[in-house]
């Protein structure tokens, strides 16, 4: 039985992580501390009748901490994109798993444009610099 | 066989448009330039000519186009490297009317219309095989040479003599109101290129292009003039 948790942990946890470093990249979606998780994934004694509430209690310990998190998205740089700090990232909360998931979505959507437009200035000046350097002209 | 007879057999083999036609194939021109959507593609035809006549100038003057790059709304843009800036720049909407131009004169060729037809859909092709490297300008172009090779499909020449002068039509009329935006436009465009080249202030450059536009047109007109207004 205990083999069968450790099993469940590892597959369980990892999406976990990465769910969290995603949604340091749009700052509009529901994004949650390694505490909230814990209560919108309570642990289920009995009855194991969803992939979240199948998470057994002592996958908390194989979680990484929110100091770790914190550290991990701060370190990718993903956090540029919202202008906000990682801290308040994870501080902001979904309550309900129906609702965050719509709300990621429509996000998405919303979040595509500026995404993109970050995307055309980010290095611009480099780019014109390499232009410039191997002579390439742009007529309009 | 009286005179007006054999003007009209002169007109109907060489494919020259009356007075009369000529004025209705320009406000047709002129109403499919301003109506929403379905004015879409002929603006292509304009951005399109307009992104060839840099290449070919870059090419002529000894540089190197990299790619073209057309957009739905009608913009356009060419990566070159090399060359005459200045007549690189300059050949854009020169040379945009001057095409729309040609493709009026290869229109009234009524005997080559089909070869004349091939040709500028070949010469589509060629663009997307040389200097299209994005999914975008690959499907705008093979929009245009759909366009193009569409109307072979018609058995009867004499509409597609029509079709292709009233395409001509549209090009000219959209070289003359493109450089006009550039009027509107802060920083950006051939004319403020030019500007920085030459010295001579950019609307100096829209004017010049917007003279060469309507001599285009003005010699569209001589060309119908010069069958005297025969009845077709």
């Amino acid at each position: 039985m205990q083999i069968n948790s450790t099993s469940i942990q590892k597959t369980v946890s990892q999406p976990m992580v990465k769910t969290t470093l995603s949604q340091a990249v749009a700052g509009n979606r529901p994004s949650g501390s390694v505490d909230d998780i814990k209560q919108i994934n309570p642990p289920a004694p009995n009855n194991v009748s969803s992939y979240t509430q199948s998470i057994p209690q002592p996958l908390e310990q194989n979680l990484l901490s929110q100091n770790e998190i914190e550290q991990a998205v701060t370190d990718s740089g993903l956090f540029e994109f919202t202008g906000k700090s990682p801290r308040y990232d994870l501080a902001s909360n979904g309550t309900d798993n129906k609702s965050a998931k719509i709300q990621y979505d429509t996000d998405i959507e919303m979040n595509r444009g500026a995404i993109q437009m970050y995307m055309m200035t980010q290095h611009a000046a480099q780019r014109d610099e390499i232009q410039q350097m191997v002579g390439i002209d742009l007529y309009v | 066989m009286s005179n007006v007879n054999r003007n009209n057999l002169l007109t109907q083999s060489c494919g020259t448009p009356s007075r009369g036609r000529f004025v209705l194939e320009l406000i047709a021109a002129f109403l499919l330039t301003r109506l929403p959507y379905i004015s879409v593609p002929f603006k292509w035809f304009e951005s399109y000519f307009h992104e060839l006549s840099h290449g070919i100038a870059t090419l002529l003057t000894g540089g190197i186009v990299s790619h073209i790059e057309l957009f739905p709304n009608g913009a356009g843009l060419c990566y070159s490297q090399g060359g005459n800036a200045v007549l690189i720049a300059f050949s854009g909407y020169l040379g945009a009317a001057v095409w729309g131009y040609l493709i009026f004169l290869l229109a009234t060729w009524r005997n080559g219309i089909r070869f004349t037809l091939s040709i500028l859909a070949l010469t589509i092709l060629a663009s997307v095989v040389l200097w299209a490297r994005d999914l975008l300008t690959i499907a705008i172009l093979l929009c245009l040479s759909g366009l193009i090779l569409l109307p072979l499909k018609l058995k009867n020449s004499r509409p597609l003599n029509s079709l292709l002068r009233i395409l001509g039509l549209m090009i000219i009329l959209n070289a003359m109101a493109s450089p006009m935006v550039l009027f509107g436009l802060a920083g950006q465009g051939d004319a403020v290129a030019l500007a920085q080249m030459t010295w001579i202030p950019a609307w100096c450059w829209v004017v010049i292009w917007l003279a060469v536009s309507c001599c285009m047109l003005w010699l569209s007109w001589q060309k119908v003039d010069s069958t005297k207004g025969s009845i077709k």
